[in-house]
Parts: C-alpha cells; structure tokens; sequence
C-alpha cells in the first residue's frame, strides 16, 4: 500500500505515507490497494466520460457514479472490501458503456477515435485477487523516480483535491442538485489526472481549476441544502443528552436526518446529531421543525469510539469519519449498533440502502436509552449565508465604530493531534475585539468556550459544516464590497485546520479565487515537499502556523 | 504540562471556577490535585488545587477561592483570564477515590474543601449509578453554595445520593445529631475535606459515631497542605529556591515541600541518614530532627538534611549539588 491523504498519515525520516500493513485510519493494505485499482479505473470511466462530451454525449449514471465512488475512498469513508470490490464491478461496466458510446458517435460522425492515455487504457478482469495483483500498477504514487517528489506532490494534491470535490459533488446530487458543466470539468481533470502529467505549470493550472470547480459545487451544495431545508436561522443546540431512546445521525448527509426524523416522529425516540451534523439544527426544516431533535451529542469525530460506546441506542453514519467500531482496549464494540449509509461501510457492520430506517429505530428501541437529563449545556449554530448577510449591517456598523478590530476563519477539520491544541488556545487568546466564525468539525476544539459578545453580536459564529465554506466566502465578499475594497484587504485572516481531502478541495478554492495569507496547521500535507511549500508561500502567501502568540502577533500587527 | 485557561466563571462571590485545557490530558484519580506555577512579578510562586473535574471531562477545573491577604489565589482572581497560560506539575495527592474505596461513602465538606469530594461524586455516581452516598457540605449561606447546580441535579438524577446542606450563618453545623441520622457509619467510608478547624471535628465526632474508615484532606500530611487552596490560610510559611516561592505548613518537612512544589530533589532513605537531600539554608530558621552525617561547620553554615527539618519561617535555600 501507499497512501499519504491524510494529515495523520506516517511520516518518518525515511519518508512520508503509510506504505506497511494498515494506515494510520485503520484500514488495511488490502483495502488501500482495492481503492488505488477502483480510483484508477474511475479515471478511466472519466477519460471516455470527457470524449464523449465531445459528441454530446452525457450518461447521467456515469456523472454520478464517479464521483460517488471515488468518494467511497475518502479517509474514514469505507473499509469494505466486497463493497469496493463491487464498486470496481460497476466503474468497468459504465467504462465499457462510455467507450462504446464514444467509439460509435466517432464512426457515425466518420472521426479517428483518440485513444486515451494511462488510465483509460487499463483493463482488468474484476475480481478481489485481480485487482491486488495489479494495484502496484495503480499506486498514487506511480512513476515517482520518473517525475521526483515535487511533480509527484503536485499530482496528489490535484487528485486528493478532486477526491474532495467528488465528495461535495456527491452531497449535492443526493439533495437533487446535479450540474452537467461542473460534471464536465470534473471528468476533465480526473481523465487529465489518470494521465500522469507531469509538468509542474499544467499541474498548477489544474489545481485552480480543481478550486474554481469546488467553488461551483459549493454553491451547489449550498443551493441544495437551502432549497430543501431552508436557509439555516441561529439555533441554540443542547450539546448534553436528555432521558430517552435515542438516535445519534453523524456524517453530513441532511436527508438522512430528515428520513429519521420523520420516521421517528411520535415513537418516544429522541435524536441527536453528533460531529459535523451539528448545524442541522439551524434548519426551519430540520431542527426547528423536529423538536425530537433534541440536541448534539459528543464532539468530533476522533473521540466517536469512546463516545459511541457510551451511547445507548442507534447510531448512523451517513458520510465520513468513519473509525473501527470495535476498538478493544477496554472499550465497548458497538459496530452491532451502527448502521452504515450511502458510500460509508465497515466489514460485518449493516449497510441500509433506500429511504426505509426502521431497523435503526427498532435497535433504538431495543437499547436501553438515556436513563436521565444531563444538565443542559448549550452551543450556538446556524451563522450561515442569510444570517450573517443579516447580520452584517450591525457587523459593518460596529466595524467603522472601532469596536471590531478584527475576523477570524477558524475552521476545517479535527482531529487527534496535540498540536491540534493550536487552535483552541487561539480561540481561547483572540482579543475581545475580535470576531471568530468557524466551520466543520474543528470547532469542537472550542465551541464549549464562552466568548461573549460585542455590543449585541456574538463573538462566536458558527457558519455549519464545512460544506458551508460557501457561505463564508459569500461574507467575506460582502464585507468587501461594503468596504469597498478586496477580500485581502479586509481585516479577515483566516487560520485552517486540515485532516482529509475535502479541506484540500477548499483550500484549492481559496487559492483560487484569490485569497492570500491563509494560514494551515496543524501540519503541512505530507505529500507537499519543501519546495512545493516555498511556491504557495510565494504565490499565496499561504503558511503554516507557528505559535499562537507569534501568529496573532503577526496578523493584528499587519 | 501547559494549561491554557479557557474558562473563568464567578461561582460566589469568593469562588471563581476555573476550566483548563491541558497540553496533553493527564490521567489522575478523582480527588487529586494539580500544582499551578504561577508567576507573579519575578517570582513564580506554586500552589496546589483540586481538581473539580473527572478523569473522563475533556477540560481540567479548579474551583479556587479568594484568601484574604493570600498573594496567589488573589491574584488568580484578578488576574487569570481566558488564553492565559500557565505551567502546571502533573496531578498527585494521596486523598482520593481509591483511598475511599467502593463501600457506601459519607463525604464531609465545608466550604471550597467540596472540590477533591465533588469530582470523586461524579465520577463514582458516572460509574456507579447506584452507589450509596451522603454528602453533608457546609456553606456560609445561601449565596456561598459552590456547584449548587450540579450537586442539586445529581441529587435529583441518583436515588441513592443523598445532599445535605449545613448553613453555618443559620447555626446550622455538623454535628452528631446530622451524623448519626446518616446511619451505618461503621459501614462506611468518610473522607473529610475544609478547614483545619473542621476536619478535625468532623473528623473526631466520625470516629466517636462508631466511624472506622476517616480521611481527610491531611494539612500536615505532603503536598496536600495546599491541595485545597487552604496553604496560605494554613499560617505557614513560604520556601524560595531558585525564584520558585513553595508553601511549607507547620509541621511540614522541606523534602515534602520541595517535592510537592516539583522541585527535583533526591532523597534516598528520607529519614535522616544517607545524607543525599542536603540543602544550604538559614541556620536561624530551621528545626531538624536529625544531622546525621553534618559537620559541625556545615550546621553552622546552614547546611541541613530536608528530609528531617521544619522551618520556623520564610526561608531561602540552596539545593546541594
């Protein structure tokens, strides 16, 4: 195996990624090689997708499939050989089905077929030994003493990025929302990708555009959830479990939370979101509507395996972060009680597909539930687009009044590391003349302190997921314009945390459209080299963190 | 280990509770305490809190109390805001749940000596939710109830707990008529937390009840002098060794002192005889139980063994190299 897309993956002095029998996520060898063979069989399916759009030729199922299974690889996502095995099936089939259709529309209109390069070519008999006999082929980092380490960082930061945006892609379609250009320019990168390019210019292009196609699908995304539940409206979320039967939703799947709580409506079952379902709370669709959405129970997703084990009912992973739900150690299984969704999976873990959640309500009901009420604590959600542009009149007042000084993005993902700490002593130091908005699951790191206010405007803004990045970009743009001025020049400094590629892909939009002096930590991505690092430092501005004092330093003195 | 203070909240108008998160979460057994390395101008002073927390919260918490006169806690108060940072030595003290055992528990408390007995509650009521417990606490009034909120709750939430408020400004003190009322008393274990004043009552008035298994918070016992916060109320006095201000109790040797500060001393046979804690200090101000192996000159100069020697007021030493 070798895999290096997450920010917990080996790095030693020998080298980066974790090349031996598991990765740092738990999931084995076997699993990353079957994901190498499928992700470059996708690319195939995108080469002959891209042709065939030559021809007018789009396949609706090939559209979503690809980006849905390229999704399933993902970190935390599925650990599940058989799935992945059938997931690699239905890629060759819809191959098949692409090329014939692209070979047919080029003998009707009397044109030379191309013949694309690298991954479209690769044919494979589908079965589980086939592929691990031909994953070294398919290795992310194929042809590494050919291209060097810089070439190579370029490349998987171009594929990781467009894992992420394959993942936000796949968010949209199941609320409905699908875009047949923004399918187009993702078939064009992932076909270009399967390639092996291996100039550094045509790779930094490709980047931005992995960024600009991320910012389409954002919007998307974005449209879809608000359409389908409203534009999100500050809710107060109890974050401390009350008595009763209970169902925790985590990922970040929207639908799936509504199927539940309109199927557990009236049957004594209380829900909870946990991770980055947290915001749903903020929705006139979801939380305002469900009162049996009754709070959020636990933090981020590195903790789930002690938190899940202590909780007693339900539980239903609609997207990632997915971990072993059997940990040993000590600690309690669960995986009996869990239920995996959409591209999630785990081996011997139940997988629902359809719209049907009465076998989680009967384990629900089965479980022995919250015995008691905890003492409510509370959290604040909800800071999307539409309140924040609500918002921002006051913001703007309070701004040119000197009582403002300063914003902060203070988001991304968790996760286990130490230096992780970072983050909250910077929400924790940041002067009270200081707004911090935040986004995804980072913000448990520091959504249980209290920051007070200024003059009527909370401190602490917690914008949703980060699938929500969309509507923080919509303020900064906002602040701009009634500033009259860019977005760089605004007293906004934004401090990101990563952990998988869906930050990666935000990150690409934000360099895209323009946005300078972004700070990142905990770590760089192990597969950026030194010289890589200085180019996006020179070009962007982009850094990683030092210390909190240095950096608050660094940006309220600039 | 590095706290960073992410939480200041008034409990009473004496009693601030603290939240910490830590550089890297230390384990402790509930009732222990944490030794805070507070710098004040150019000296860093330590005190020892406990911790109010359990093991399974993600934040560490202090609930710590304004003395009158006393430099650190006032300061603490005053001072301490969120994004602070402080140093801390890792969680110690031997007044713990483990000590308490699993057998029912009777917890007496007085005044901010709640915090050690709160966090051993919860954490066994967490475990344990049927464990038999009585907690009596005694408070000036009304407004000086610390953690009323979750002590009620916890109250209400576990059958098999039971919280007796003793309002001292309404006459309301512990005595044998509250005890006896608890009954079982032989059965079970009393760990005894507040003042000097009061543990020792308590204390005596347990023992004379038919209560065999007591502890309490030990004032004279190591490093736990200041586990409550109560050092400088304690009228003891204080230990500078290279900038670090220690409290040291009456009674208190300067090996436990040193030690419970986390100042790094070797000490072998801690009863006066190998010689290996001998420190440089003021010969006027030192009472020590054994010289052994000290020449006359040595004594004479200030040289003592910390293992076997009390001050009898503020003293600055060297430790020997």
């Amino acid at each position: 195996m070798f895999c290096v897309q997450c920010e917990q993956t080996i790095q030693t002095p020998a080298g980066n990624g974790c090349a031996y029998t598991a990765g740092m996520c738990g999931k084995t060898a076997e699993i990353s090689d079957l994901q190498d063979v499928l992700v470059y069989l996708l690319q195939g399916v995108s080469a002959y997708a891209h042709l065939a759009r030559q021809y007018d030729i789009v396949d609706a199922e090939v559209d979503a499939y690809v980006p849905q299974a390229f999704f399933s690889t993902l970190t935390n996502v599925n650990f599940d050989a058989k799935r992945l095995v059938a997931y690699t099936e239905r890629a060759m089939a819809l191959r098949n089905r692409m090329k014939d259709a692209y070979l047919a529309a080029c003998t009707q209109a009397l044109a030379t077929a191309e013949t694309p390069l690298g991954a479209g070519q690769f044919e494979l008999s589908v079965d589980k030994a086939a592929m691990l006999a031909r994953a070294p082929e398919t290795m992310v980092n194929r042809g590494l003493s050919e291209v060097g380490e810089d070439i190579m960082g370029l490349r998987l930061l171009c594929l990781y990025g467009l894992k992420g945006v394959a993942a936000y892609l796949e968010h949209a379609r199941v609320l409905g929302q699908q875009s047949r250009d923004l399918f187009g320019e993702f078939h064009r990168i992932m076909a270009r990708l399967g390639e092996d390019p291996s100039e550094m210019g045509e790779l930094l292009e490709l980047s931005m555009a992995i960024g600009m196609v991320n910012y389409g699908v954002m919007e998307l995304l974005d449209r879809g959830e608000t359409d389908t539940f409203g534009h999100p409206e500050p809710a107060k979320v109890n974050m401390k479990p009350v008595a009763g039967k209970a169902i925790l939703v985590s990922g970040h799947d929207l639908i799936d939370l509504q199927h539940i709580l309109e199927q557990t409506q009236g049957k004594g079952i209380n829900v909870y979101t946990h991770g980055e379902m947290l915001p749903a709370h903020a929705y006139p669709e979801l939380g305002h509507k469900f009162p049996h959405l009754v709070g959020n129970y636990g933090t981020a997703w590195q903790h789930q395996q002690k938190e899940f084990a202590n909780f007693p009912g339900a539980i239903v992973m609609t997207s990632n972060c997915l971990i072993d739900p059997e940990p040993g150690r000590g600690i309690e299984g669960y995986g009996d009680r869990l239920f995996t969704r959409s591209i999630v999976g785990w081996p011997g873990v139940t997988h629902l597909e359809g719209e049907d959640f009465s076998a989680v309500i009967d384990c629900a009901l089965a479980q022995e539930g919250f015995k008691y009420d905890e003492i409510p604590h509370y959290t604040t959600t909800g800071f999307a687009r539409n309140a924040l542009m609500a918002a921002a009149p006051a913001v703007i007042d309070q701004v040119k009044a000197g009582n403002i000084k300063h914003f902060f993005l203070l988001g991304g993902c968790d996760g286990d590391k130490a230096e992780r700490n970072y983050y909250t002593q910077f929400a924790a130091q940041a002067p009270q003349d200081t707004l911090i908005l935040t986004l995804a699951c980072g913000k448990f790191k520091f959504n249980d302190l209290e920051f007070g206010e200024i003059n009527g405007i909370p401190r602490f803004l917690d914008v949703g997921q980060c699938n929500d990045a969309y509507s923080a970009i919509q303020l900064a743009l906002a602040l701009a314009e009634a500033f009259e001025c860019g977005v760089n020049d605004l007293p906004l400094s934004m401090v990101l945390s990563w952990f998988e590629q869906k930050a990666i892909a935000i990150l690409l939009t934000l360099l895209a459209l323009g946005v300078k002096d972004i700070r990142v930590g905990p770590t760089v991505p192990a597969f950026l080299t030194d010289n890589l690092v200085a180019a996006l430092n020179e070009q962007f501005g982009l850094r990683l963190i030092t210390t909190v004092e240095q950096d608050l330093n660094d940006i309220l003195a600039a | 280990m590095q706290l960073t203070c992410v939480g200041v909240q008034a409990e009473t108008c004496d009693v601030t509770r603290f939240t910490f998160m830590a550089d890297a979460q230390p384990d402790f057994i509930p009732g222990q305490f944490i030794s805070l390395k507070v710098p004040i101008g150019a000296q860093t002073s330590v005190r020892a809190y406990s911790l109010s927390s359990t093991p399974d919260d993600s934040r560490l918490q202090l609930a710590i109390k304004r003395v009158e006169g006393g430099r650190v806690s006032n300061h603490l108060l005053d001072q301490l805001k969120m994004g602070d940072r402080l140093e801390a030595l890792a969680p110690a003290g031997e007044f713990h749940s483990q000590l308490a055992g699993d057998q029912p528990w009777l917890l007496l408390a007085a005044g901010c000596g709640i915090t050690p007995l709160f966090s051993m509650l919860k954490d066994r009521l967490r475990r344990e939710p049927d464990a038999d417990i009585v907690l009596m606490f005694s408070v000036r009034s009304e407004a000086d109830k610390i953690f009323a909120l979750e002590l009620e709750h916890l109250a209400r939430r576990y059958p098999h707990f039971q919280l007796h408020w003793l309002l001292s400004g309404e006459g309301d003190r512990l005595g044998e008529a509250q005890l006896q009322a608890v009954g079982d008393l032989a059965s079970r274990s009393v760990m005894i937390c507040g003042p000097e004043g009061y543990m020792v009552s308590a204390q005596t008035l347990a023992q004379q009840l038919g209560a065999s298994k007591v502890h309490c918070e030990a004032f004279h016992a190591a490093a736990t002098a200041a586990a409550v916060g109560a050092a400088e109320a304690a009228q003891g006095h204080t230990l500078s060794v290279d900038g670090v201000e220690l409290p040291i109790l009456p009674g208190q040797t300067v090996l436990d002192s040193l030690e419970a500060g986390g100042i790094p001393i070797f000490a072998a046979c801690r009863t006066g005889v190998c010689g290996s804690c001998k420190c440089q200090g003021e010969k006027d101000k030192l009472q020590s139980s054994s010289v052994f192996g000290l020449t006359e000159e040595e004594i004479e100069q200030g040289t003592f063994l910390a293992c076997s020697s009390t001050v009898t007021g503020d003293m600055t030493l060297e430790l020997d190299d």
